[in-house]
């Protein structure tokens, strides 16, 4: 067996980091269609302000993050609904009132800044097997979710009005899918970090979009490419000795690239130049 | 017994923000009408469209569908809507045109919607009426402006829809295309008595076609059969002389 499977904290880092790289994809394919690629980014930050908070009171910050990040999914999905701003308004609102109240906290909470950098870049060989039961169940919670509103998710996603005057409740699967994002936000903090959470949320998507055929297909290729990235960008990271969270990220963008470029050269030899 | 109108209008008043979109809009559409919404660029067209599907709330008065306050309708099998534009147009959204159209045969959650493969026999026939057989597989940003909009009427073709709305379907559409949907709007109302409400600028054509026109330009301007509007009336709504050209149909 080769070392980097001998090592109990590299084969839980691949078993959590396998989940989060194929469930944030999935979540990320109906976040980047409706053009909300930046609302990962924007829960991500309110729970570095629920870490913090949690850190403060050296109370489980992992569970007041996951709370914090259900409450800010609501009020996103509610200012969305409501029209009052643009959607990309809303996203910025909350990303920098979840910055400035981390700010604070931190400056009030002299000594913790470092356990609040394992949540900032990731720090993959500290998640415990309580880390991975709560990966687990996420999981399979996205996955029912998916399974069972597969129609709401794609038809809310193609066009909310239309969605709404097909009889779908549009505002009930949007805040599904908010609340299911804030939690696997929360809980891929230790993998990639929040800072980078959304990277790998939406490059397997970009570059599944670059070769699906069909909502399916889509959606399993970018989980694939998740998880491809995350046991890819570990690997280099434990023999490289370089930062986990940026090699799997750096990884999810070298396969969108590669992928990219693979798809000029097919679709430029298919259609030859008509000159 | 009393039939109840399709839709419903009671002095209503809808505002985005401090400014007013329509104001006291009071008319009914009978069943089987072809009622043409027509009026200039930011007269409350669209808004109207959106109050009588119930996607915004009105501020005063009510909207009513098939009898019941459209906040409360959940019949929605019995409606069909054709947008403008759709959000997945605007990005690469990884659906073929069956599947998308295969989506207007939502009825509620269904566990096996992910299984789902293969178009209905309603799908295909609603494929082959718009003229998209051969685009089946295709996915729907490939397509043309027009063809896309042809995607949206075959989705309001799926089922056996009692109202139809259309929020300029012409819009991009070629002269053939134009044809094609204006046979097929007549074919749905006389063969199977479906009501249509039509939004267009192109008001030659629709006071040919329609039954009823609603001219609107934030309040209504006149409400009636389509034979009755006269070139003044136009020219009030519009704001300058109109006339009126009608198409033939030999």
């Amino acid at each position: 067996m080769p070392e980097i499977f001998q090592l109990s904290f590299m084969v839980r880092a691949f078993i959590g980091g396998g989940i989060v790289g194929a469930i944030a994809p999935l979540l990320g394919t109906f976040l980047v269609l409706r053009r909300l690629s930046m609302f990962v980014d924007s829960l991500a930050h309110v729970a570095l302000a629920g870490v913090a908070v949690g850190l403060l009171f050296n109370r489980f910050p992992i569970m007041v993050a996951v709370g914090v990040s259900i409450a800010a999914a609501v009020v996103l999905e509610r200012l969305r609904a409501s029209n009052r701003m643009a959607s990309d308004s809303a996203l910025a609102l909350i990303l920098y009132t979840g910055l400035a109240v981390m700010v604070v906290l931190v400056s009030l909470g002299n000594g913790f800044n470092v356990d609040l950098f394992g949540f900032l870049f990731g720090n993959i060989v500290t998640v415990g097997g309580p880390d991975l039961w709560a990966m687990g169940g996420l999981a399979a919670a996205v996955l029912v979710l998916v399974w069972l509103l597969y129609g709401e998710l794609v038809q809310s996603t193609f066009d909310p009005d239309l969605a709404r005057v097909s009889g779908v409740p549009v505002w009930r699967v949007n805040l599904a899918l908010a609340i299911l994002t804030g939690v696997t936000v929360t809980l891929s903090m230790r993998v990639v970090g929040a800072l980078l959470v959304g990277a790998l949320t939406v490059f397997p998507v970009l570059a599944s979009l670059q070769l699906g055929r069909g909502f399916r297909m889509t959606l399993l290729v970018s989980a694939a490419l998740g998880i491809v990235s995350v046991f890819v960008g570990l690997t280099i990271s434990y023999y490289r000795d370089i930062a986990a969270g940026g090699a799997i990220v750096l990884t999810a963008l070298g396969l969108l690239v590669a992928i990219s470029v693979l798809r000029g050269m097919i679709t430029r030899l298919v259609r030859p130049a008509s000159r | 017994m009393p039939v109840d109108p399709v839709l419903t209008f009671e002095d209503v008043t809808f505002g985005y923000g401090p400014s007013v979109a329509v104001e006291g809009i009071s008319f009914a559409v009978e069943r089987g009408d072809f009622v043409a919404l027509i009026g200039p660029n930011g007269s409350g067209k669209t808004t109207l469209v959106k109050l009588a599907l119930g996607l915004e709330r009105p501020q005063r008065g009510r909207v009513l569908l098939f009898g019941q306050e459209v906040q409360r309708f959940c019949q929605w099998h019995r409606v069909s809507y054709v947008p403008q534009s759709v959000n997945a147009f605007t990005v690469r959204f990884p659906a073929t045109v069956g599947e998308v159209i295969s989506y207007a045969e939502y009825r509620g959650i269904d566990p096996l919607a992910i299984l789902r493969r293969g178009l209905s026999p309603a799908v295909r026939q609603a494929l082959q009426a718009v003229g998209m057989w051969e685009q089946r597989g295709q996915l729907i940003g490939e397509l043309s402006g027009g063809q896309q909009q042809r995607v949206l009427i075959a989705r309001a073709l799926v089922h056996r829809t009692e109202l139809l709305l259309l929020d300029e379907p012409t819009a991009g559409v070629d002269v053939a295309g134009e044809e094609r949907l204006y046979s097929l709007l007549r074919d749905m109302r006389q063969q199977h008595g479906v009501t249509i409400i039509l939004v267009s600028h192109d008001v030659g054509v629709v006071l040919h076609e329609a039954t009823k026109v609603v001219c609107i330009n934030r309040k209504l301007r006149f409400y009636g059969a389509a034979r009755e509007v006269t070139d003044a009336d136009l020219a009030h709504l519009y704001g300058f002389p109109v006339d009126l050209v009608f198409h033939r149909h030999d």
